[in-house]
């Protein structure tokens, strides 16, 4: 059966855009049904608001976006791997740079 | 009904004043609604009359000088507004509000110095340095005016105000100068804030600012880009494929167009456009791995594996670290059971950190596959260390352990599987 890797990932795509997520910061790809997410969510509105300042990701943001692939068809599993952030026991904490 | 109100207000106070005629705060108030209403002379009559009750009355002495301002009676105001600055020499906005004054009564000098002293008292505040900018601008000090925006722009920026430094920016090139000094493309301003709007999701005047770029020979097919971006964020698909398409017959050379284009028809499933368009994107822009990335996606899911690979490969050699497609090359070189491709690109892909239980099974599988078990049942457990939910990698460690003659393990692992199962 043929991958559904494009598929996914455009999907992806438009859950991050439909977030308002500032895709300049985040990449993301998709290998066999394993969606992997790199860089820094945050929403677009805040990137703009927030020009000059630390950049954080938002960490309701990037729950919404997990809960979000992970309901998609064909994803296997979901993998972050964030600047600033890192997942502990189920949930998210500060990572200490 | 705003104002009736006012009127209302009005007499109110005009009844007040004759049974107190001695609280000049009363006589500043009628002021005050009497200038909101624009009888710009009776306020000033008002104002005046509270200052001759307290003649050290600053909001009235501010007040008047603005009444007589809008009057156009500048000497007057000047005066009034020096005599605000002489009894209150901190008064940061009278000296700003005299400059900007003199400024619009064409009075440049006095309008330099009172700027100047507003600068003294807060030297960072973007307003003062704009303010200061239009004078040097209206005095054909194009270097001296350049300046003083810049520092403004960066003082905005710092205060996060991304909108008043646009706008100011605007309102600069609108007024004094000629448009290729300040910013060599005044309408990218108008989208440049309209993408601010768009990220705001205020729509509607986002697609006024687009609007307003268009006039200002904004290329059109840019402007149809942007609006097909807004579509697509509001979940318009077909309009956005509209929008977007009609960018590309505006510009046929226009990239960014074809490839949201592309994206936007392979949301909708019409992949044999999709693939058209990023070819066309790709001609355009044959730099971008990502563009490679996902035709190679695009092609492995037609199942025309060789394109595929070329794909992927090509993404490689522009960015050797892209991660992602060397994960997916590493992949499809394993479904094409060329496994020992495959594992040198697994380890290159470990290599840049990126890590799942997938990979870590896949490479176990490899080893698998060429006898080395040993290896195999390390990765698959480090699989498992990675993502213990990771329901594939049991049956294959299960297996390993059977074949080891280690039934303790093999029954542990598959009560988790059956658990996870369940």
């Amino acid at each position: 059966m043929p991958s559904d890797d494009y598929q996914i990932r455009s999907i992806v795509r438009r859950i991050l855009t439909h977030r308002w997520i500032d895709t300049q910061k985040v990449d993301f790809g998709c290998t066999n049904g394993v969606v992997y997410i790199r860089g820094i969510i945050r929403s677009e509105s805040q990137a703009k608001l927030m020009e000059g300042t630390q950049i954080k990701s938002d960490i309701k943001l990037v729950r919404h976006i997990e809960d979000d692939i992970r309901r998609l068809p064909g994803v296997r599993d979901v993998v972050f791997d964030l600047l600033d952030l890192k997942k502990t026991g189920g949930g998210w904490v500060s990572r200490e740079r | 009904m705003k104002e009736k109100i006012l009127e209302k207000l009005e007499e109110n106070l005009e009844r007040m004043v004759k049974n107190s005629p001695h609280y000049a705060d009363l006589h500043n108030r009628l002021g005050l609604i009497r200038a909101y209403q624009k009888k710009w002379e009776e306020a000033q009559v008002s104002f005046r009359q509270a200052l001759e009750i307290n003649p050290t009355y600053k909001a009235a002495m501010t007040n008047l000088a603005y009444c007589l301002l809008r009057l156009k009676k500048y000497p007057e105001a000047e005066v009034i507004y020096q005599k605000i600055t002489k009894l209150f020499p901190k008064e940061v906005e009278a000296h700003n509000n005299l400059g900007f004054f003199c400024l619009q009564a064409g009075m440049l000098t006095l309008a330099e110095k009172e700027l100047r002293k507003a600068l003294v008292l807060e030297p960072k505040n973007p307003l003062f340095h704009r303010n200061l900018g239009f004078v040097f601008a209206k005095e054909g000090k194009q270097k001296e005016a350049g300046k003083e925006f810049a520092v403004a722009q960066y003082g905005y920026r710092r205060y996060g105000d991304l909108l008043g430094r646009l706008k100011m920016i605007i309102t600069a090139k609108e007024n004094f100068l000629d448009s290729s000094f300040f910013h060599p493309n005044f309408a990218e301003i108008h989208k440049e804030i309209g993408d601010f709007y768009l990220s705001q999701k205020r729509y509607a005047e986002a697609k006024k600012e687009y609007a307003e770029a268009l006039l200002y020979r904004f290329n059109p097919a840019d402007y149809h880009n942007s609006l097909g971006s807004l579509y697509a964020r509001k979940g318009q698909a077909k309009r956005a494929i509209e929008e977007h398409r009609r960018a590309v017959r505006c510009n046929p050379k226009y990239g960014k167009a074809h490839i949201n284009l592309s994206y936007e028809l392979s949301e909708q499933g019409k992949l044999t456009e999709a693939m058209f368009e990023f070819k066309k994107a790709i001609k355009l822009h044959p730099q971008y791995a990502d563009l490679h990335y996902d035709l190679g996606l695009l092609y492995q899911r037609k199942r025309q594996y060789e394109k595929a690979l070329n794909e992927f490969r090509t993404a490689l050699k522009l960015n050797t670290k892209y991660a992602f497609a060397r994960n997916s090359l590493a992949y499809l070189l394993l479904q094409r059971q060329r496994y020992e491709e495959a594992l040198k690109e697994y380890r290159k892909v470990l290599r840049l950190r990126l890590k799942s239980a997938d990979i870590y099974l896949n490479v176990g599988i490899i080893y698998e596959k060429k006898g080395q078990v040993p290896l195999a049942y390390r990765y698959f457990t480090k699989s498992l260390e990675l993502n213990p939910n990771f329901a594939e990698t049991y049956p294959r460690l299960i297996s390993l352990c059977l074949q080891k003659g280690n039934l303790k393990k093999a029954k542990e692992y598959w009560e988790k599987y059956r658990k996870l199962r369940k």
